[in-house]
């Protein structure tokens, strides 16, 4: 679509650099050289006051060109190196290096797996084989990163070798898990822990490996700003009225994140007709499915992402995902991602049953295109989450049960009991006895116990997009 | 690229920016780099319009289309942003850059534009699409003097 949302973020981002994307032919193919501009950031901070205050900022988006729209406020934007004190002169971090930069700019060729006929010359000579597109290349620091395997048991189930079996005599160790070993929670005084603890070792080496790749690479960063939406319920009421809720993205970081973005002619209209008539061009064709493709991968490490929906700040209107590892992939070389802004006729409110189309508006259009049959499988990915925390803490509502937890030596002996712990919803018991485990090596640094590997309480492995389509629809019609 | 640079030329003639003396104090902070300390001021006057429209491209929809960042009202303001060029980067100390050192405030005085259209002209019209409309207000700190190292890779 020749007015792409892309070329939109484009333009908006580098006015004057923008230039039309076309397909390469053969002799410029070959002069593709990987040469691009890299880019490093040191002390990287950004500040802005809180919302109202002389120093705030605030940024408006409209959702209509009416002289009353409703719009979207984003305010409070912060922007530190994890654990500093926002807006202060060393709260900057560093973010790439010159052996790991931030690269823009790059041209890199990617070939197709899936094979068809193709036009290589662009003279109107087809021939069997892949098409090779020239991409425009965006990498973060720690770039070529994949993702860990975030689940203990998992691990040791995939982990190749010899000693990957399960014993079948007494004198063989245990080389993976299905659980912790039999009774580890109970107040038996001692349990058999078998190798438990070295291949948690061995486990935490495994992941240590990627921080420290990304230690060399960025640091942490914090990351909050708040939202309001003012609408036509609220406009003369109070900003307490408006809040939406702040955002906060605690030790977060980047890894496997880069995009690629070429030029193609159509990925292949596969809509229904049904569908497709709820498009409109004015009686022209729809072409939603072309100009400019895209690759994306974001890796996401981050301690804790934490909403909260009470201006106060009040704990129990927090949710927070903690310990979160998301790795997705958002379209690839057969299977590009397009954004383009299409005029679709949606279905009013209410009427699903007996629909009442409303007249087409202008709205969004994110296409992945279908999985070639001869290509197999889409790039998974998957997301890690390895706690939530609803509300307060303490507040009943949330608590599941009140437990003794038995702190455990690498024997798998009771080296003390905390007695009475609040065990809490969607927080693994895992989980709960590493946070009393955390407390007891505080208080006891010359004695330290070992942490048990955690679970997640929430797995989605293999997330494959076949086919995605997303059209936005207005709220209010 | 002709677009770009017509681009280029249209803002010139409708953003006023406003070169400013240093003060006795910041003259003192200046040091001896191959460089430039940039504070500036650019106010947008009523109806600045930015239009573009890639012309090149080689679409099967033969309609052309136009971007219009529409009647762009307001200032950007930034102060003590410094462009050097270095050459002692890297692990070894002997790569060239360019090192662009943040200004410590960038201050938007009710930036603002109507809207954000697409449509088959450079103005605005019953045929464009309006996109959404934007007003940026207030100050973005940079109180670490962040640094932005530009270099070339291969």
């Amino acid at each position: 679509m020749k007015y792409n949302i892309c070329t939109l973020a484009l333009v908006l981002a580098f006015p004057v650099i923008c230039v039309a994307m076309q397909p390469l032919n053969e002799s410029q193919l070959g002069e593709v050289t990987g040469e691009g501009i890299g880019a490093t950031f040191d002390d990287v901070v950004i500040h802005s006051g809180n919302y109202g205050q002389p120093d705030d900022f605030k940024l408006r988006l409209r959702l209509s060109d009416d002289p009353d729209s409703e719009m979207l406020v984003m305010s409070e934007l912060r922007f530190y190196r994890s654990g500093a004190e926002p807006g202060t002169a060393n709260s900057g971090g560093f973010f790439g290096t010159y052996d790991d930069p931030f690269v823009v700019g790059e041209l890199r060729e990617i070939t197709e797996k899936h094979t068809g006929l193709i036009d290589p010359d662009g003279d109107g000579t087809y021939e069997s084989g892949s098409r090779t597109h020239v991409a425009f290349y965006t990498g973060f620091p720690a770039a070529d990163l994949t993702q860990k395997e975030r689940g203990f048991f998992q691990w040791t189930g995939n982990r190749m070798g010899i000693g990957n079996t399960t014993p079948r005599y007494a004198n063989q160790s245990t080389s993976y898990y299905r659980g912790l070993p039999n009774d580890f929670f109970s107040g038996n005084a001692s349990v058999n822990v078998g190798n438990l603890f070295s291949l948690t070792s061995e486990y935490q080496a495994y992941l240590q490996e990627q921080e420290d790749r990304l230690d060399l690479a960025t640091d942490k960063f914090d990351l909050h700003f708040r939202l309001d939406a003012i609408t036509d319920q609220n406009r003369d009421k109070s900003t307490d009225e408006q809040f939406l809720g702040y955002v906060d993205v605690e030790g977060a970081r980047l890894y496997g994140t880069s995009t690629m973005i070429w030029a193609h002619s159509n990925q292949g209209e596969r809509l229904s007709a049904a569908d497709l008539a709820r498009y409109q061009n004015g009686g022209a064709p729809v072409y939603a499915d072309r100009g400019l493709a895209m690759a994306m991968t974001t890796g996401l490490r981050a301690d804790a992402i934490r909403i909260t929906a009470d201006p106060s700040g009040a704990a129990a209107s927090v949710l927070e995902l903690r310990g979160v590892d998301m790795y997705l992939p958002m379209g690839s070389v057969d299977q590009p991602m397009t954004i383009s802004t299409v005029q679709f006729s949606q279905i009013s409110r209410g009427t699903w049953k007996n629909p009442v189309m409303v007249a087409p508006s202008t709205q969004l259009r994110l296409e992945i295109a279908a999985l070639p049959k001869d290509v197999g499988q889409a790039p998974q990915g998957n997301i890690f989450i390895q706690s939530l925390a609803f509300g307060d803490p303490d507040d009943p509502e949330v608590i599941t049960g009140i437990d003794d937890i038995y702190l455990r030596d690498e024997t798998g002996n009771i080296v003390t009991t905390v007695n009475d712990v609040k065990h809490r919803a969607f927080v693994p018991k895992t989980v709960i006895y590493n946070e009393q485990i955390a407390i007891y090596n505080q208080d006891n640094p010359s004695a330290q116990l070992p942490f048990i590997p955690n679970q997640n309480v929430v797995e989605v492995r293999g997330l494959e997009i076949q086919r995605l389509v997303i059209t936005t629809q207005d709220l209010n019609r | 690229m002709r677009y770009a640079i017509l681009l280029t030329a249209f803002i010139s003639s409708l953003v006023s920016a406003e070169m400013s003396e240093l003060a006795e104090s910041e003259l003192q902070e200046t040091t001896a780099q191959a460089g430039i300390t940039l504070s500036a001021r650019f106010e947008f006057g009523d109806d600045t319009r930015i239009s573009y429209n890639n012309a090149d491209a080689d679409y099967k929809d033969s309609q052309e289309y136009w971007l219009v960042i529409d009647n762009l009202t307001g200032a950007i303001e930034m102060k003590g942003m410094k462009i050097d060029l270095i050459n002692d980067f890297g692990p070894s100390g002997s790569v060239g850059a360019v090192q662009i050192t943040m200004p410590d405030e960038i201050i938007y005085d009710e930036l603002s534009t109507d809207g954000i259209y697409v449509g088959p002209d450079r103005e605005v019209s019953a045929s464009h699409r309006f996109i959404m409309g934007m007003d940026i207000d207030g100050s973005l700190q940079f109180p670490a003097a962040t640094r932005m190292n530009i270099f070339a890779i291969k």
